[in-house]
């Protein structure tokens, strides 16, 4: 059963900003979703419209089966939703957000203080439940933010971009809450900047462009579609055109001291490649050969890699450039 | 009655949240009015001694109007707060949980109606030292209050107004000097036969004089008619002053939240 259902969904913002363009997507139940786009993609004003935050300019969204205009409500009883910028209150503690929400949920006394104990007890808040927010780190808000979406037990999450600005270890404690969340049978609904994090948590991706989804599928299989491995090599910008010389201009990309060298599907062109490298007096120490990440699908898919944010956001440029070498890339 | 919890619940939050920065919403309104009340009181003491001078000493002249004042100082800061809420996502948050939109305004106009309970008891007690009288005794004391949770109530519209119509949480600071300008053309100070002709009519014009007016008939007795009549027309003015100003407020917090 399809637990969202997204038909021709469409949002144009007052200014003319077309933020979603007629999107079509299926979330089945129990599965890892990822919405994946750089900045302005559209990624938040889609979840907003699926939580009953937004308005779709066109085009229907149904989740858990119930329309998001017609049954708000019941909508909104159902779903637990972490928005991108932890909605939190600065002059208020941790348990004081549960205590609110709880109230407002009008749950129960008793099953609230459990839950509350549960939930601080997993997401390691317990020492901190009673410090005010605005002494909370990047982190801790975070995982305040999720306790707070979950503690009415919804059966479907919305995760805007929860890894964005944490820790490895703080990243991998999230990705495991995701997993156990969805062993126990839930359904996650997540965006992300990140690949890997898209590769490493979901069932399928949508690759979404300024709006549009570009493509969806498994992660296995958008590698697989795009084809031949990868090699990747430490060095100067000159030994960008030996290598062009035997792979094409476009299957090559330098940045930051890496060149990364597409391979075509089947064709051997290693040995060669590596000779003429070679000939051409071009260190190989560190040359690594993987399987494409779901980056490169990216990059061909929008034409764009994460990297050229660099001068516009450094901050995040920053994050995807710590990413790239910390992960993945088997030893770069 | 799930429209009164959720209403309770939030005002249970504003109010940890202005005692946790209490500065504009609870120290203002007592530190202000105190100020006029002990310098402006006697360094005009001897306007009492005017021929004709309604009552004296001049501190009970002016404790009325300095008891609406306390409603006056810090307003803005629930209309800053209601925006900042839509800022930072709060709000957002808020709206998913099974709570009407309309307990979300009603738990910041309750909050502004109780802010001033405590600076006004203290700036009616300091009145009093300095030699206000309440007339109506005991009754009077709860309905001066009242009159002043109301006018607090009324008068922070206009702010809920000017935020809600900008979305600028800092747009309501502007409009702090309104209060100033209130203040000056009414019978706050003076009473109007001792005014410029202008300002003496423009304070018929002024709805903050009428609720003075009130105030003052609860203290020292009615400047004209009876008690009640004085007590009718303070009530009408705040409601319509209330009416007209939410008649602004709702259809635009409804926008805020999206409804
Ligand atoms: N309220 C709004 N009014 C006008 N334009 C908006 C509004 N909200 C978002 N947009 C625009 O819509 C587009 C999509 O924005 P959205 O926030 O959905 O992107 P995103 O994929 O979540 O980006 P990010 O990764 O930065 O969070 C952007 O161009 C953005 O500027
Ligand atoms: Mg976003």
């Amino acid at each position: 059963m399809s637990i969202i259902e997204a038909q021709g969904l469409h949002k144009a913002f007052d200014d003319g900003t077309v933020a979603v363009d007629r999107v079509d997507f299926e979330v089945a139940e129990g599965e890892v979703f990822g919405f994946l786009g750089r900045n302005g993609a559209g990624k938040t004003t889609t979840v907003r419209i699926l939580t009953t935050l937004t308005r779709a300019t066109s085009g229907q969204a149904r989740v858990l089966g119930l329309d998001v205009v017609k049954h708000r409500s019941e909508v909104r009883d159902r779903i637990g939703l972490s928005l991108q910028q932890a909605a939190l209150d600065p002059l208020m503690t941790g348990r004081e957000h549960l205590q609110l929400i709880a109230s407002l949920r009008r749950m129960r006394p008793a099953r609230r203080t459990e839950r509350m104990e549960e939930l601080l007890t997993g997401f390691g808040l317990t020492e901190v439940a009673d410090r005010l927010v605005a002494t909370y780190t990047v982190g801790m808000r975070r995982r305040l933010d999720a306790t707070l979406a979950l503690l009415h037990g919804p059966q479907l999450l919305f995760l805007d971009e929860p890894t964005t600005g944490l820790d490895p270890q703080s990243r991998r404690a999230l990705w495991s809450f995701v997993r156990t969340y969805r062993q126990s049978g839930g359904t996650v609904f997540l965006t992300t900047q990140y690949l890997d994090e898209a590769d490493e948590l979901c069932d399928r991706i949508a690759i979404l462009d300024k709006g549009a989804v570009a493509v969806i599928d498994t992660p296995q299989d958008l590698k697989k579609g795009i084809g031949g491995k990868v090699l990747t090599l430490p060095a100067t910008p000159e030994a960008r055109e030996p290598a062009a010389s035997v792979v094409g201009e476009t299957a090559c990309r330098f940045t930051d001291g890496v060149l990364q060298i597409d391979l075509p599907a089947g064709d051997d062109v290693l040995p060669s490649l590596l000779k003429r490298l070679h000939d051409s007096g071009i260190p190989l120490t560190g040359v690594t050969v993987t399987d494409p990440t779901i980056e490169e699908v990216f990059i061909r898919l929008t034409g764009e890699g994460l990297e050229r944010r660099t001068q516009s956001d450094g901050s995040v440029a920053a994050a995807a450039l710590a990413r790239t070498v910390g992960t993945g890339r088997g030893g770069v | 009655m799930s429209a009164l919890s959720g209403t309770l619940t939030l005002l249970n939050r504003n109010l940890r949240e202005g005692l946790r920065s209490p500065v504009i919403a609870f120290v203002f309104p007592v530190l202000f009015p105190l100020f006029l009340i002990t310098l402006v009181a006697s360094s005009y003491e001897r306007m009492a001694f005017i021929p004709g001078f309604p009552v004296t000493p001049y501190a009970a002249y002016m404790a009325p109007g300095l008891l609406l004042f306390t409603g006056m100082m810090g307003s803005g800061y629930s209309a800053t707060a209601l925006v900042l809420d839509a800022q930072s996502g709060f709000l957002d948050r808020l709206r998913l949980q099974p709570v009407r939109p309309l307990a979300l305004l009603l738990s910041r106009l309750l909050f502004d109606a109780i802010r001033v309970v405590p600076a006004g008891l203290v700036v009616l007690g300091v009145s009093v030292l300095l030699g206000a009288r309440i007339d109506s005794g005991p009754a009077g004391v709860v309905l001066l209050l009242v009159l002043c949770s109301f006018w607090s109530v009324a008068y922070g519209g206009v702010f809920y107004v000017v935020a809600l119509r900008t979305r600028n949480p800092q747009a309501p600071l502007a409009m702090a000097p309104l209060s100033v300008l209130l203040l000056f053309a009414s019978p706050a100070a003076a009473p109007p036969y001792l005014l410029q002709d202008w300002l003496a009519s423009l304070t018929t014009w002024n709805p903050f004089t009428y609720v003075i007016e009130g105030i003052r008939a609860l203290m020292t007795g009615p400047e004209s008619g009876t008690v009640t009549e004085a007590l009718l027309k303070a009530l009408a003015v705040l409601v319509g002053l209330t009416v007209v100003t939410q008649i602004f407020v709702v259809p635009a917090f409804a926008r805020l939240v999206g409804d």
